[in-house]
Parts: structure tokens; C-alpha cells; sequence
């Protein structure tokens, strides 16, 4: 008997087409009526899938690395996640196409008048762009495969021995991990602090990768809740949410730590070749963006998971995970659209439209990959661990 | 005094567990487990509501953040304001790193302290059911005899797998 195994129906996935295409035509309008505005909507967008994929693969590393006997019931989501960098993959080709609207530093007539931009361009300059974005985006779909065939080893009927492949999978995890930390880094200074490319801040990679992780796990948790409810992980018991709900409580409140110690040192020193990002994001009705950022990504997820009982629920749990989500893409907003659309802020037409088309086809994708593989790896050797997990 | 529990020794955590499921399955009245270390899932077994330690810790960390906040600005406002930076003196962003700190300290401290003094764990404290090891390495349920007598009681827990039996009197 096959059984359902994946997380859409015919009518859901024409459904998130529909709304992918909407996406397509919205993103073509825009290159004609605000192509700026546009092209920053694209990068908005391949951050939230590069994060949502990248930290959704190095959280698969980590529940290796740490030897997390709880993870084998829920593992193949975070992993199927993963599975969706090629997706990102194009969303960051996208905005290499569009890199002379996003970017200032591309701009030969603008390096002539600025020594500073002229003394970044050793690293600032497209082909290495291009190439090192190749370079991450390749590492980390060298880490997911090998991750994914080690799971794969462990699945009903596949050959070879799975304690061993948990073994591999740990060796492999802990590498991964270190050229994560640094091309996750990288990535975030090539493709969103370069947005501003005078302005500098050493922490930027890990608020960066705060933000990333964060929308990793809410989306685990709200794609777990919604399997489940399809009836595919059924093994998903409480004290599973309840885990990803102490992650995702855990790494809100890493965000806002992060978030806050960038804020407070440019804050205190009040240099302005630091303060410039603050004040661009502090005027002209941004302010109050970048206090929803601070209350969708943090405020709202802490008060609503900060009892127990809440983390082992779906009601808070989807709610803190689509909070945590909206934030993100509030975040990166702030982050981006200051520097690519100087001025006051205006609600956009086109960027809803592009984001939403965008999240459509992570779901498409994550189906697609999920689907691939049974839900659960059931010779797992600490499956016992997690499927009687309290 | 009168016999009024019956505690039994059990060699694992798991037999525990089993053994406090069907204790409450077959409307026994469990007073207490004890084991080395916290074991997941005691709490649902025993049918224990959820701790009250978690209010505690609130109050503790709403002191601690009080403390902080309330020091700070009585400090820069009216006790020694002094102009940092052309900074206003009520600045708040500065006061954060200090609040939070404050808050995390009083709500751990506190947390810990509140148990150790409601559970009588300080120091000279006798260890209790010390005779069976508890509080070090044995996995006891400590179940109230019914009005029946022990005899039932004490089949029951040798046939989940406790390796001693003991009768005790109901103080800790």
C-alpha cells in the first residue's frame, strides 16, 4: 500500500502555481513601472530562500553533530528544506541579472568619484560576486546531498548499514558546519550588507544568519504541524513541537540579542559612517517598520511561546512561526529597500506579490523534494529514541 | 507510626516509568518518585499539574528588571547625571545591556534558590528514603496503601519489576 506522502494535493499545487505565475507577471509589470523597488523585491526574496534553505541545512547538521536523539521523526523536513537550494540558487542568478539596480557599487561611474568604493572593488565587483555566490551556493548543495544520501541509507530497503551512516552523517555535519559558518558570513556581506556599500558592521553576518535560522525553524515547525495534520508525519508527537518550539523561542531571542548589540554600539559611538544605515532606516515612516521587525521577529514570538504548554500546541506554535516568517521578509525589507529605493517609504504594489509568488514555489519545491523520499527514515538507529520521545 | 506507603526500587529509569503509568492506570495513588536525575516524560506519568516554579521565576526576573531600571535612572536622572556623548540623560538603549543581565540574573538565581527552600534542600538537610538510596542512584515510587492493606500493593510493584519493597511511614 502507498500511502500519502507528500504535503500538497493537485488542486493546492495548481493553487500555489497560480500564485507563483501572479508572482512572474508582477515581478515583469514592475520592471516597467519601478524596476528599482523591483529588483529589490528579488533580493528580499532570495533572502528569504537562501536563508530558509541554508539554515534549514545547517540545522540538519547541527541535529546530527549534537546527536540528537529526538530528530529522527521530524528530520526529513529541515532536509527536504535543504532540498530547495536550487530554487534559491535561482533567486540569487536573478539578482545578479538585476545587480545594477540593487547594487551601487557596480557602477563604473560610480567608483570614478569615490575612493572608497574604488579601494572595495578588489572584493565588490560582479564576476567575483557571481563566482563566489557559485562557490557558496555549490558548498552548501555539495553538504545537503551528502546529508541526504546518508539519510537515504537509512531508509526501509536501502542498502548499506544505517549506524554507519549516522556515523558518516555526524563527520560529514561537523565539517559542514565550519565551511557554513563562513561562507553563510560571506554570503551575507556580498549579498545584503554590500546594499550599502560605505557602510560597514562586523556582526551583520550573524544577525544575518539570527534572521536565517530563525525563519528555518518556524518553518520546519509550521511545515511539521501541517504534514501531520495531512496525515503523513503522524509519528509527530508533542514533545517534538515542543523541541522546535524551545529552538525557535531560543533563536528569536538570539535575533533580538544580535539585532540590539549592532544597534547599541552605533548607537553609542555615533560615528556617522556607521549611523548612516540607522538613520536611513529610522526616517521617512521606516521607523515603524523597524519596529515591526523587532515585534514580529521578537516581541510577539517571546510573549506568545514563552509558557510551556504553548510550545507543545499548533495553535502558538503556527502563530509565533508566521510572525517569525512575516518578520524575515520585514527584516530584509528594512535591510534592502532603504538603500535600493532612497526616500520615504511607500506600501508597496508590486514586492507582496513577488514575495508571496516566491514563498508559492518554496512550497512547490519542498513538496517536490519531500514527496521524494519516505517521510520518515525508519532505520534510523536512534528512531526508537525519537519515536518515544516525551 | 503507621505504615502508610510502600516504596519500591526499580533498576531503571524505563521500569520506573512503566511501573508509575500503571500505578495511575489501576487508580493507584502515587505520593512521590524519586530519581538521580530528571527523567523525561515523570512528570505526565505521575499526573504532577505543571510547576509553579515558572511563576516564581517570572516575579524573580520582573524584580531583576525593576532593580536595573529603577537604578539606572535614579543614577543618571537624579543621583550623578552626567553627559556622555551629548547623550540625553534617560538615554535607554544604555540601560539594556544591564536590565537584561539583572533579569536573567534574579529569574536563575532566584528560580534555583526558590526550589532548593521549597523542596528543604539546604544544606543539613537529612536525605530523605535514604535507606533505598534516593537522591543517588535508585528509581523509586513511593504509592500510598489503600485501605485494602499491602498485601496487593506490594504484588504490584514486585510484578513491574521492583527489586526491593519497603514499607514507610508518610513523612518525607
Amino acid at each position: 500500500m502507498k500511502s500519502r506522502n507528500g504535503l500538497l494535493d493537485r488542486r493546492e499545487a495548481a493553487f500555489l502555481w497560480a500564485l507563483a505565475a501572479a508572482g512572474a507577471a508582477a515581478f515583469a509589470w514592475g520592471l516597467y513601472a519601478a524596476p528599482a523597488r523591483t529588483w529589490g523585491a528579488v533580493l528580499i526574496a532570495a533572502g528569504m530562500l537562501t536563508g530558509l534553505a541554508a539554515g534549514a541545512l545547517a540545522l540538519t547538521a547541527i541535529l546530527h553533530v549534537v546527536g540528537a536523539g529526538w530528530h529522527g521523526v521530524i528530520r526529513r523536513v529541515p532536509e527536504a528544506m535543504a532540498g530547495t537550494l536550487p530554487l534559491a540558487a535561482g533567486a540569487v542568478a536573478l539578482v545578479l541579472c538585476g545587480a545594477h539596480h540593487i547594487y551601487h557599487w557596480p557602477h563604473a561611474e560610480a567608483l570614478l568619484h569615490d575612493p572608497v568604493l574604488r579601494a572595495k572593488s578588489a572584493w565588490l565587483n560582479l564576476p567575483g560576486m557571481a563566482v563566489r555566490s557559485a562557490v557558496y551556493l555549490a558548498l552548501w548543495y555539495a553538504g545537503y546531498a551528502w546529508l541526504r544520501g546518508l539519510s537515504r541509507a537509512q531508509d526501509e530497503g536501502a542498502a548499506g548499514d544505517p549506524a554507519a551512516a549516522a556515523g558518516t552523517a555526524r563527520a560529514v555535519s561537523a565539517g559542514l558546519l565550519v565551511v557554513f559558518a563562513l561562507t553563510f558570513s560571506l554570503s551575507s556581506i556580498d549579498w545584503l550588507m554590500s546594499v550599502e556599500p560605505h557602510w560597514f558592521s562586523t556582526i551583520f553576518p550573524w544577525y544575518q544568519f539570527g534572521g536565517a535560522f530563525s525563519s528555518a525553524l518556524a518553518a520546519a515547525a509550521a511545515l511539521c504541524i501541517v504534514l501531520r495534520r495531512r496525515g503523513v508525519l503522524s509519528e509527530l508527537g508533542p514533545a517534538h513541537l515542543h523541541d522546535l518550539g524551545r529552538l525557535m523561542f531560543a533563536f528569536a531571542s538570539f535575533w533580538a540579542y544580535l539585532w540590539f548589540s549592532q544597534y547599541l554600539l552605533i548607537w553609542y559611538s555615533n560615528i556617522p559612517e556607521e549611523t548612516v544605515f540607522f538613520a536611513a532606516r529610522s526616517t521617512g515612516g521606516w521607523l515603524g517598520m523597524m519596529v515591526a521587525s523587532l515585534a514580529l521577529n521578537f516581541a510577539g514570538p517571546f510573549v506568545v511561546l514563552l509558557r510551556a504548554d504553548s510550545k507543545r500546541r499548533e495553535g502558538p506554535l503556527l502563530l509565533a512561526a508566521g510572525m517569525m516568517l512575516a518578520g524575515r521578509a520585514v527584516d530584509l525589507c528594512v535591510t534592502v529597500m532603504p538603500a535600493v529605493a532612497p526616500g520615504p517609504m511607500r506600501p508597496g504594489g508590486v514586492e507582496p506579490f513577488i514575495l508571496v509568488g516566491a514563498g508559492a514555489l518554496f512550497i512547490l519545491a519542498f513538496d517536490r523534494v519531500f514527496r521524494s523520499a519516505p517521510a520518515v527514515p525508519r532505520r534510523d538507529p536512534y528512531l526508537v529514541e525519537s519515536l518515544h520521545h516525551v | 507510626m503507621a505504615t502508610e506507603l510502600l516504596v519500591g526500587a526499580f533498576a531503571t529509569p524505563e521500569a520506573l516509568l512503566a511501573a508509575a503509568r500503571a500505578a495511575r492506570a489501576e487508580g493507584l495513588k502515587v505520593r512521590d518518585a524519586y530519581t538521580p536525575f530528571p527523567v523525561h516524560g515523570m512528570d505526565e506519568a505521575l499526573g504532577l499539574p505543571p510547576s509553579w516554579l515558572s511563576k516564581a521565576c517570572l516575579a524573580f526576573a520582573l524584580t531583576g528588571l525593576s532593580i536595573a531600571l529603577g537604578f539606572q535612572y535614579w543614577v543618571s536622572l537624579f543621583d550623578w547625571p552626567m553627559n556622555i556623548g551629548g547623550k540625553a540623560f534617560s538615554a535607554s538603549p544604555a540601560l539594556l545591556p544591564i536590565a537584561f543581565e539583572l533579569t536573567v540574573l534574579f529569574a536563575g538565581l532566584g528560580t534555583v534558590g526558590t526550589l532548593l527552600v521549597s523542596r528543604g534542600l539546604l544544606p543539613g538537610a537529612k536525605p530523605s528514603r535514604g535507606g533505598l538510596g534516593a537522591t543517588d542512584a535508585a528509581f523509586l515510587l513511593a504509592l500510598e496503601v489503600p485501605a485494602g492493606g499491602p498485601a496487593a500493593l506490594k504484588a504490584f510493584l514486585t510484578e513491574h519489576g521492583a527489586s526491593r519493597v519497603v514499607e514507610a511511614g508518610g513523612a518525607r
